[in-house]
This record gives structure tokens, C-alpha cells and sequence, in this order.
């Protein structure tokens, strides 16, 4: 009784499961994550041991030499016109300003964005309205020119540039995470949470807030991308950190009149905000898949 | 009550934030340390002069009777005036608004150009070779600063290969569309990967769609089903991408028309900084934001035209 | 039945292709359908009773789906029929309604559009002709107003309204199969019947023949003639309605009968069938139903599971069909 019937679908199998095997084994899971952080992590790392890595004082005039090309001796990434200065120890030094415009600009407007955004979307009603009328207001504004109109208006300097920055890209985060909290509290662990009777802000804080941060987290990495060019546009304007302080936006705006003669010196500061650029890019992606995995 | 009433509430709606943008607008001029009529005059400074403006501004009464004073002024077109330009503000804008016009809307239709073929073609060779190229080259492109490809489109184009003028904005409609291309594909170089990957999306999830499974169960040939099903309600999502997008494309046009010399409100901007303008400055931030609000209300009003389950009521 | 069946299927397998392996989700099915019949196909979900229906017209998506067997209808096989062929025999001669009306309609298109449509690619009408015979379909399925609510929008809709105005698409060119895969599933208890007896009568006026796919019996029993039961992507009994529901002979059979309320064979208290249905990607190779089956013995694990005939024109993959009786 117990005849071996060959499976007739066996050989199908065989057929249209050929190729698929071959493609599996060469994706690493989330690779985005892994090559982002990696980036990132050199990039920063170079910046932050610029002391260390640079051979030059950014500030350090060549009247001598300038515009030399790169691999000149000394100066692996050359010098810039008119001054001579070394472009890699400029690159580096402008680049602990421009990441901690990114990092800096985005680490506050986080907290504080989400948790108004956890508020509005926790009590809803009057309070959520009114939170979400002035953020209304905030998204009209182009955010670069409200960064520029209140630099302006400040003055000048780093810390006046996180002032304009936070004041502005909270926004953003109040959005998300109010849109996040509305559907999360109509969870079930919300709803246990409460008729437990803990208070609002225990329930906001511990119990919502763990689930809906995710979102905001995968956008401070655009967040940060978006920090780091406004950054250095207000630099390439004019209106950023005040010379003499290396920045690759300004750097970018001082090699362009020189750009047909000097290329690499307006070049290579665009190259290295495209770098870390990229490199948060990868990160959020990573941080997507991790997070927040769909199909 | 129809189109008109529901146009009418939407205007309504706006009246709050459009409050709101005058008050922030306000508070800009208050941000200078120090006294604000000595540094808005700068080398003007005359005794005459910053008791006049002192005046005008209203700076011996409270804060919110200033603020009065400034609405006031708003609604009869009055913006404060230029002190490098000697004008009133509302001028010195006007003057050049035509070209940074142009710009936006020329960069929004060559965004649109280049998305959409794009896009479809992604979503439909979803995670191809060309897909993954197409996505990976929007990620690198979005990191790029405007400023920065504006630079090397003018060395390599205007400079080397003579295809282009360096600045400028051109004399009649033609001339327009050639001093502006680069400028305009620099900022919808920005543009495009947001909307391509917005689209892409939106056409992935009407393809999932049942009433698309509907219309291939009809027998019709493919080019039909995705021009009348899938076409028409992906693009649908975009036109509020648009809206959504219209204050970064008013950024990036500030930086590119530094950039090109152009010649428009964003190049106004920015020298009005450097000369210390304040008025100015505090002028055409309002009046951007004003402008994203309107544009916002044409693209509901635009999308509940064509989208039939908006009601008007 | 007599004559030639109308459409003839034979070892139809589609089997997907994902991440985990390659699913089998319809692994050698065939069955005859005759003119003029209401033939059912019942199951469980992940019986693969949809996708054999899609199969048929070759909806699913190429990669990853694959489909081989026969579909023998008008002279040739449909599987493996260029596209530009599928399209003719799509809507014209074979159509399908899907489950869920409230997603199967453009919600920028109004009904009238779309009922026109569908006879756009197989007839020669004019735009105002096409738009003449959509009023008139509309009536026939029972949409009151009809000429004023062609105008109107989808959503205006209610949900069993929107199912005619889908079975109106679906009538267009009068097919001469209909392919209905979950018709009532998603409306109303109330509505389902109206739906049922609507398509009843439309396949005599029209005269076409039905497959009706459910997993509710209850629907099968009262609108099929004949009826073949799915289990793990085969079919595991096949007969007509009558036999079916009083002379089951496969165990998963019994099971369906007895979680059916108020039936003969039901009890008055539902009785779900233990246990789950098997992975599709990697089958048992003997009988699917084994690890559930109340009646199982050792020779069950290794027998090939083929299906066997236990009656005139009734079929059942059981070997101890004899058995069934019992339990029934």
C-alpha cells in the first residue's frame, strides 16, 4: 500500500526556487545601518581628533603657497586661495562646527518637540488645538528664512545659530509624535495604564512614550541631515559663524570665486557635508528597518 | 452651500495662523539686543530720525499697542521702510518678485518632469537594479547642499562648456527660461527626491489596491490601467505634497538666487542682512510665509476638485 | 452532467515563491465545471480556494507566483497564455467579483464609468452606447434610480450596493463563466441573501455558469449544485451539494458540517476542528489533513493521499473514507 509516489510538485519547486536561494545569502539584513554608522562614526571621529590628524593650524596663513592642488607636500587636500591655508585641517576643525550644528540643533528640538507633541495628542481637545495652531504657524515659515531673519536680528554666532535652530525645528517633532500619541492612546496598554490609575504623566512618559519615540528618533537622522545644511548655507551666506572660524559652508563660499582655478577648495567641503549627509541617510534607513519593520 | 462656502471656511481657518505669522513677524524686530532704532539706523543715525521711528514703531507704548501699530500698518500695505533702499519695503519686494516667481514655479515643473517617469518606473520595477539606483542616487543628492551643486553646475556648464549664463535673469519669456534653467534644476534637484520617493509610494500602494485587481479582471490592456486606476489616484496624494513642500522650495530658491545672481527676493534677503535692513528683512519673512499659507489653500482647493469623496459641506 | 464541461482544469499548481520558501498554495487541483451549473468551492482560509479562482485568469503577479496545470477552456489552455490573449478571455468570456466591495471600486471613478469601462476593451459600442447599456445593467442588478445615480461616486454607495454595481461590471459582456470569490463575506446577513438570490437568477437570465468560493458551507449549500472541498491547497472531496452534506466521506468534511449552526448534521453546539492548518511551504507528503483527523491511523502517514472515487461523480482523498460514515 505504501507506494512511493514521486510528488509531482517537487519538481516545480526545484524549478522556480533556484534563483531566489543565490539572492538571499548575498543581502546582509540591514546593512544601511551598519555602513551609516560606520560613516558616521569616522567622520566624527576624524573631526573631533582634528588636533590630533591635522599637521597645520587651520588658521595659518601660506602667502607662499597658495592654491596648491592636493597631495601637495604637507598638505594632503592642498591649500586654498588667496591664503594658503591647509584645506585638510580647516576641513576638519569646520566640521566639529557643522556636526555640532547637526547634533546640537537636533538633540534639543527632540525633547522638546516630542513632549509637546505627547502633550497635545495626550489631552487633546483645547490644548491640542492651540499647540497645533502655533505649529501651524511655525510650518509656514520657511524654516531657513526664519533661521536667517532671526540670526539676523541676534546677531551673528554659534549659540545665536542653535537659538534660531531650536526655536524653529521643534515643530516637526511636535507633529509626529502628536500624530503617533493620538493612535496610541487608544492602545490597550494605554487604556490599562489609566484604569490602573496612573497619573497622566507617568502614563505619558513611561508607557506611551517608549512606543511612539521610534518615529521621532528615524527623523532626527533627516532632521540632523537638515540641520547640517542649514548650517552651512547661513555659513556660505554670510550669516553663519563669524569668520575666522573654519565652517564648510563658508569655506565653500570663500573658494568660489576660485573655483575654475582652485576646484578642490570649494569642492571638497560639499564632499565631506554629502559624506555625513549620506552617512545619517544610511542611519535612519537602518534605524527604519530595525524600528519599525513593514512590509 | 457648495464650493464657494467651502472655500470660504478654509479662508476662514487661515485667519489664525495667518495672525500668528504677523506676531511672530513682529517679535523679529524686538530680537535686537540693545536698542533696536540705534542699530536698525546704523549709519543713518540722526536725532531727528530715530525720534520718527521711534514713533512709528510706537516703542514708548506696551508691547501689544506696538503690535497694534504694526497690524495697522500691515493691512494698509505698510511694511516699514528700507533704509539702504530708501524705499518703503512693499516696493523694494515687489521690484524683484517676478523672477523669484519664476524660479519657484519653474523648479516645482521641472521637479514634476523628472519625478513622475521616475517614480513610476521604480514602483513599477520595484527593487530592480534601476530602482535601487534611482533611490540611491536621490539619497545621495538630498545630502547635497544647493549652494554647493549650484557652484559646480556654473563651473561646469556656464563656465566650461558655455551652455549657460552664469547670472541674470533675462529679458523676455525665452531668455527667462534660459537664465533660470540652472538655477531651477538646482533647486528641483532637491525637490525631485522627495517627490519621486512620496510617488513611488503612493503608486506601490494603488497597485496593492483592489479596485485594481478589479480592472485587470475587466480585460483591460495595461497602458489603460494604469493611466484611468493607478495613475489617478497616486497622483492624487502628490498635489498635497506640493503644498507641503512649498516653504523648502521657497528656502532652497533663497539660497540658489544668491547663488546665480538672479536677481529676486531671496538675493534681496540676503544683501539686507549684510546691510543691516531690518525692515526688510522683517518684511519678507512675512510676507513668505503669507505666501506659503495662500498657496497651501489653492493646492485643498485644487485637490478637493479632484478628489470626489472631499465634500463640500 | 452530461456533455463537455465548459472549462476543464487539471493539476493545477500555483506555488509562490518568498522569503521562507516556495509556498504551495494550490498543489494539484482538478475539477470540471459544465454550462449552466453552480459549481462551490469551500474552505478554509489558506486553502487555497482564492487562489485556484485567480489562477483560472491568471490575476496573480508573475513573479511570484507560478502557475502550471491546464485550464482547458474555448479549445486551449489558459495557463501560459500570452497577455494580450488573458485580456480577451478576462471579462468577456470568464469574470470574476472579488470579496471586499468596499475597496473594489475607484473611488475616483464614477460607477458608470466603470461599468462602461468594462465593455470598452471587448466591445465595439460608442462611448454613449456603452454608457446606455451600464444604466440598464444597473437595473438588472437591482440599483434603483438608475439612470440618475450612474453619475454618482463610489462612496455614495453602500456596501451592498456597491456588490451589484461589481456584479454589473462583472456581467458587462455576458462571460460565459463567473468567477465569485467571496461575494457576501463582507456584508451584511441580511444583504448576503439578496446578493445570493441576485446571482442565482442573473445566471439563468444570462445563462452562464457559477464558481462560487466560500468558506461559509452554509452559502455553498444553498446556491451550488455540485461542491468541491479544499484542504491545504487540494481538493479533498468532491460531489454533488446533496451527497456532500448528507453522505460526507472525508473527515475535514465532517468537521466543516459539524462547526456549521442548525444544520442535520450540526449539533446544537459549535464544534471547531482542533488544531491548524499545515504549512504550505514545506507539505506533509502523505495526507494534509493527518495531524487533525480523528479517524487517522498509521497507515495514513505514508499513504500518497490521491484522490480516490467512493461513489458515482464523487470523489474524496481519504482512505478510510469507508469510516467517515461513522463519525459523521
Amino acid at each position: 500500500m505504501a507506494v512511493e509516489v514521486a510528488d509531482p510538485g517537487a519538481a516545480m519547486v526545484a524549478r522556480i526556487a533556484g534563483g531566489t536561494a543565490r539572492r538571499r545569502r548575498r543581502r546582509l539584513r540591514n546593512w544601511p545601518l551598519l555602513a551609516g554608522a560606520i560613516l558616521l562614526g569616522l567622520v566624527a571621529l576624524a573631526c573631533l581628533a582634528a588636533p590630533v590628524l591635522a599637521n597645520h593650524d587651520p588658521l595659518t596663513q601660506d602667502l607662499l603657497n597658495p592654491a596648491a592642488p592636493p597631495f601637495s607636500p604637507g598638505h594632503l587636500l592642498g591649500t586654498d586661495a588667496p591664503y594658503g591655508r591647509d584645506v585638510l585641517s580647516r576641513l576638519l576643525y569646520a566640521g566639529r562646527i557643522d556636526l555640532l550644528i547637526g547634533f546640537g540643533g537636533t538633540g534639543v528640538t527632540v525633547i522638546v518637540g516630542s513632549f509637546i507633541g505627547l502633550l497635545a495628542g495626550y489631552y487633546g481637545g483645547r490644548i491640542d488645538s492651540v499647540l497645533m495652531r502655533i505649529v501651524d504657524v511655525f510650518f509656514a515659515f520657511p524654516f531657513l528664512v526664519l533661521v536667517l531673519a532671526i540670526v539676523a536680528m541676534l546677531g551673528p554666532s554659534l549659540l545665536n545659530i542653535f537659538i534660531a535652530i531650536w526655536a524653529v525645528s521643534w515643530v516637526s517633532y511636535a507633529r509626529i509624535i502628536r500624530g503617533e500619541t493620538l493612535v496610541a492612546k487608544k492602545q490597550e496598554y494605554v487604556l490599562a495604564a489609566r484604569a490602573l490609575g496612573y497619573s497622566d504623566l507617568r502614563v505619558m512618559l513611561r508607557h506611551i512614550l517608549p512606543n511612539v519615540f521610534s518615529a521621532a528618533l528615524i527623523f532626527s537622522m533627516a532632521d540632523a541631515v537638515g540641520n547640517i545644511l542649514l548650517g552651512s548655507a547661513l555659513g556660505y551666506l554670510g550669516a553663519g559663524v563669524p569668520p575666522p572660524t573654519p565652517e564648510w559652508g563658508s569655506m565653500i563660499a570663500d573658494g568660489e570665486t576660485f573655483m575654475v582655478t582652485a576646484w578642490w577648495v570649494p569642492t571638497i567641503p560639499g564632499l565631506a557635508i554629502v559624506i555625513v549627509g549620506v552617512a545619517l541617510s544610511l542611519l535612519g534607513d537602518g534605524l527604519a528597518d530595525l524600528l519599525r519593520p513593514n512590509a | 452651500m457648495g464650493r464657494f462656502g467651502f472655500v470660504g471656511r478654509r479662508l476662514v481657518q487661515m485667519v489664525p495662523v495667518a495672525i500668528g505669522i504677523t506676531i511672530i513677524a513682529f517679535f523679529l524686530i524686538h530680537l535686537i539686543p540693545g536698542d533696536p532704532v540705534v542699530v536698525i539706523l546704523g549709519s543713518h543715525y540722526t536725532t531727528a530720525g530715530a525720534a520718527h521711528l521711534r514713533a512709528a514703531l510706537g516703542l514708548d507704548k506696551p508691547l501689544w499697542t506696538q503690535y497694534l501699530y504694526f497690524m495697522g500698518n500691515l493691512l494698509h500695505g505698510n511694511l516699514g521702510d528700507s533704509i539702504y533702499y530708501e524705499q518703503p519695503v512693499l516696493n523694494v519686494v515687489l521690484d524683484r518678485v517676478e523672477a523669484t516667481l519664476w524660479l519657484v514655479v519653474y523648479a516645482a515643473l521641472l521637479a514634476a518632469l523628472i519625478a513622475v517617469p521616475l517614480a513610476i518606473y521604480a514602483a513599477l520595477h520595484r527593487d530592480g537594479v534601476v530602482d535601487q539606483i534611482i533611490r540611491g542616487t536621490f539619497m545621495v543628492t538630498l545630502a547635497m547642499p544647493s549652494f554647493w551643486v549650484g557652484i559646480i553646475f556654473i563651473l561646469v556648464l556656464s563656465v566650461s562648456l558655455h551652455l549657460f549664463p552664469v547670472t541674470g535673469f533675462g529679458d523676455n519669456l525665452v531668455d527667462h527660461l534660459w537664465h533660470l534653467f540652472l538655477p531651477a534644476l538646482t533647486i528641483a534637484l532637491g525637490f525631485t527626491a522627495v517627490l519621486i520617493r512620496s510617488l513611488r509610494n503612493s503608486i506601490l500602494t494603488v497597485l496593492r489596491a483592489d479596485y485594481v485587481d478589479t480592472a485587470r479582471a475587466k480585460g483591460l490592456p495595461w497602458r489603460l490601467i494604469m493611466r484611468r486606476h493607478v495613475l489617478r489616484n497616486a497622483l492624487l496624494s502628490t498635489v498635497t505634497i506640493f503644498g507641503v513642500n512649498i516653504a523648502f522650495l521657497i528656502g532652497s530658491t533663497v539660497i540658489v538666487e544668491n547663488v546665480f545672481a538672479v536677481g529676486g527676493v531671496g538675493q534681496l534677503l540676503v544683501s539686507a542682512i549684510q546691510q543691516r535692513d531690518y525692515a526688510v528683512v522683517q518684511g519678507i519673512t512675512l510676507l513668505f510665509a503669507l505666501f506659503v499659507v495662500a498657496i497651501n489653500l489653492l493646492v485643498d482647493v485644487i485637490y478637493a476638485v479632484l478628489d470626489p469623496r472631499v465634500s463640500y459641506d | 452532467m452530461t456533455g463537455e464541461p465548459l472549462l476543464s482544469v487539471r493539476d493545477l499548481r500555483t506555488f509562490f515563491v518568498t522569503d521562507r520558501g516556495v509556498l504551495r498554495a494550490v498543489d494539484g487541483v482538478s475539477f470540471d465545471l459544465y454550462a449552466g451549473e453552480t459549481f462551490g468551492i469551500v474552505g478554509e482560509s489558506g486553502s487555497g480556494k482564492s487562489v485556484t479562482c485567480r489562477s483560472l485568469i491568471g490575476l496573480l503577479p508573475s513573479p511570484p507566483a507560478h502557475t502550471t496545470g491546464t485550464v482547458r477552456f474555448g479549445g486551449r489552455n489558459l495557463v501560459g497564455l500570452p497577455m494580450s490573449e488573458m485580456q480577451k478571455v478576462r471579462g468577456a468570456q470568464i469574470s470574476m467579483i472579488f470579496q471586499d466591495p468596499m475597496s473594489s471600486l475607484n473611488p475616483v471613478m464614477s460607477v458608470g464609468d466603470q461599468i462602461a469601462e468594462a465593455m470598452e476593451a471587448h466591445t465595439s459600442l460608442n462611448r454613449a452606447e456603452r454608457r446606455k447599456a451600464a444604466i440598464e445593467l444597473m437595473r438588472s442588478v437591482g440599483i434603483p434610480l438608475a439612470g440618475r445615480r450612474a453619475g454618482a461616486y463610489p462612496h455614495e454607495f453602500s456596501g451592498g450596493m456597491r456588490q451589484r454595481v461589481l456584479i454589473a461590471i462583472a456581467l458587462a459582456c455576458r462571460p460565459k463563466i463567473l468567477l465569485a470569490d467571496e461575494p457576501t463575506t463582507a456584508l451584511d446577513v441580511t444583504i448576503q441573501d439578496q446578493i445570493l438570490s441576485l446571482l442565482l437568477s442573473l445566471r439563468d437570465e444570462f445563462g452562464m455558469s457559477i464558481i462560487l468560493v466560500s468558506h461559509d458551507l452554509g452559502v455553498i449549500a444553498e446556491t451550488c449544485t455540485r461542491v468541491a472541498v479544499m484542504y491545504g491547497g487540494q481538493i479533498v472531496e468532491m460531489t454533488d451539494t446533496e451527497t456532500l452534506l448528507t453522505h460526507p466521506r472525508h473527515p475535514y468534511t465532517v468537521g466543516l458540517l459539524r462547526s456549521l449552526p442548525g444544520t442535520e448534521t450540526g449539533s446544537r453546539y459549535l464544534t471547531p476542528i482542533p488544531g491548524a492548518p499545515p504549512s504550505l511551504i514545506d507539505p506533509p507528503p502523505g495526507c494534509r489533513f493527518y495531524e487533525r483527523c480523528s479517524l487517522r491511523t498509521e497507515q495514513c502517514r505514508d499513504w500518497p493521499a490521491e484522490l480516490l472515487t467512493v461513489g458515482q461523480n464523487h470523489l474524496a482523498r481519504c482512505l478510510r473514507h469507508e469510516h467517515v460514515e461513522e463519525i459523521a
